[in-house]
């Protein structure tokens, strides 16, 4: 077989091709593993019309954030998020990618969740509270004035509830609304009776980070492929030295094997 | 390829053996002490693991090095690499590594210098 495609350079090519890919998905999975969230220092409170813009997104920096409205509730467009507990936090599945099936510690029971009419007229979706019972008793109508954190929609990237329950998004708020709604929702700290207040998912702003650590894993990998690309070219530079060799000897007709 | 030029990176070779096997040695350590009983991770701990990240590619690149001028095999090439993730290994391994250099040296003097 001729010397410069043999089995064995292509043996090389395939054990270079892979290991230096195989190095560079690994510096890739680093670099997602370090995408992280850190939680910056406790936010003020704030009014409700700087952290919720009508027809936009909410913020990342508005999540979890302290600030208070007044509107009107709308009763008839209860929602109730059955098997809930009052802890948000431990709904929330740490590894995203698997589904969890996790035992909750605590009662568990209902999410009540009212639309607010908002003075300029646009909907808000508030989590009043938590309640194993909700048709035992009559929660305030009217205006009032609540005091809470807004929260993401539930389906927002990156976040996900363990035991697959449904989710609290934009999407159903809407679809209980009248008018336009918010993004989001707001987690009320009033306590009405009746209920037990809900410790939101997100109590500080979402602000994304980098965990050093797995940068530099990610530079580790990255350094390693162009090794793996060095011992390559190396290797195969040897090969064809040594075929070159060969193909001289065999041309002065030496014998190859001494 | 001349005599000092392999005297380097036989030196780097044995530089980078100890280095690396020092470093797992006393990661390995806290490893125990932090997973196995549950003392709390020391400072430079996470940062250490990383060095150790970066010490054993260049352990490698010197591994390889060497073995393109002894002519190992590919397998015992990447088996000398690998000595350099267990704990102790990488100390034997220079060791018989010595010895193969200096029964080399002792019987065809320079015959391995290309």
């Amino acid at each position: 077989m001729n010397r410069y495609f043999s089995r064995r350079l292509l043996t090389i090519h395939i054990l270079g091709t892979v290991s230096f890919l195989a190095c560079l998905a690994f510096a890739n999975w680093q670099w997602n593993r370090a995408q992280v969230y850190v939680p910056p220092a406790t936010a003020a409170v704030r009014t409700f019309e700087e952290l919720s813009p009508l027809r936009d997104y909410l913020p990342a920096s508005s999540v979890g954030v302290p600030t208070s409205v007044t509107g009107i509730w709308q009763p008839e467009q209860r929602i109730l998020m059955s098997e809930r507990i009052t802890d948000g936090k431990s709904m929330v599945n740490p590894n995203p990618e698997t589904e969890v099936i996790a035992e909750f510690v605590g009662p568990i029971g209902y999410w009540v969740v009212d639309i607010m009419e908002l003075t300029d007229e646009s909907s808000l979706g508030v989590v009043r509270g938590f309640t194993e019972t909700p048709d035992q008793f009559a929660l305030a109508t009217g205006q009032a004035t609540v005091a809470g954190a807004m929260q993401p929609s539930e389906d927002v990237p990156g976040l996900k509830l363990v035991n697959n329950i449904d989710l609290l998004t934009t999407n159903l708020i809407v679809n209980n609304s009248r008018t336009i709604a918010h993004d989001g929702y707001l987690v009320a700290t009033n306590l009405e009776a009746g209920l037990t207040l809900v410790k939101p998912i997100f109590t500080e702003p979402i602000a994304k980070g980098l965990n050093w650590r797995n940068v530099a894993y990610t530079f580790n990998w990255v350094f390693f492929a162009g090794i793996v690309a060095m011992m390559w070219v190396r290797v195969v530079r040897d090969e064809f030295e040594f075929a070159k060799i060969a193909k001289n000897n065999a041309e002065l007709g030496h014998d190859n094997e001494s | 390829m001349n005599r000092d030029e392999f005297a380097k990176q036989w030196m780097f070779y044995r530089i980078m053996a100890v280095v690396v096997g020092t470093v797992l040695l006393v990661l390995t350590g806290f490893l125990i002490s932090v997973r196995g009983l549950q003392n709390p991770e020391p400072a430079f701990y996470a940062a250490a693991w990383t060095a150790h990240g970066y010490l054993f590619p260049i352990y490698v690149v010197a591994t390889f090095m060497l073995s393109t001028k002894l002519k190992w095999s590919f397998g015992k090439t990447i088996l000398i690499m690998l000595a350099g993730t267990i704990p102790f290994m990488s100390f034997l391994t220079e060791r018989n590594v010595a010895k193969e250099v200096s029964r080399t040296n002792d019987t065809t003097t320079g015959s391995f210098l290309v």
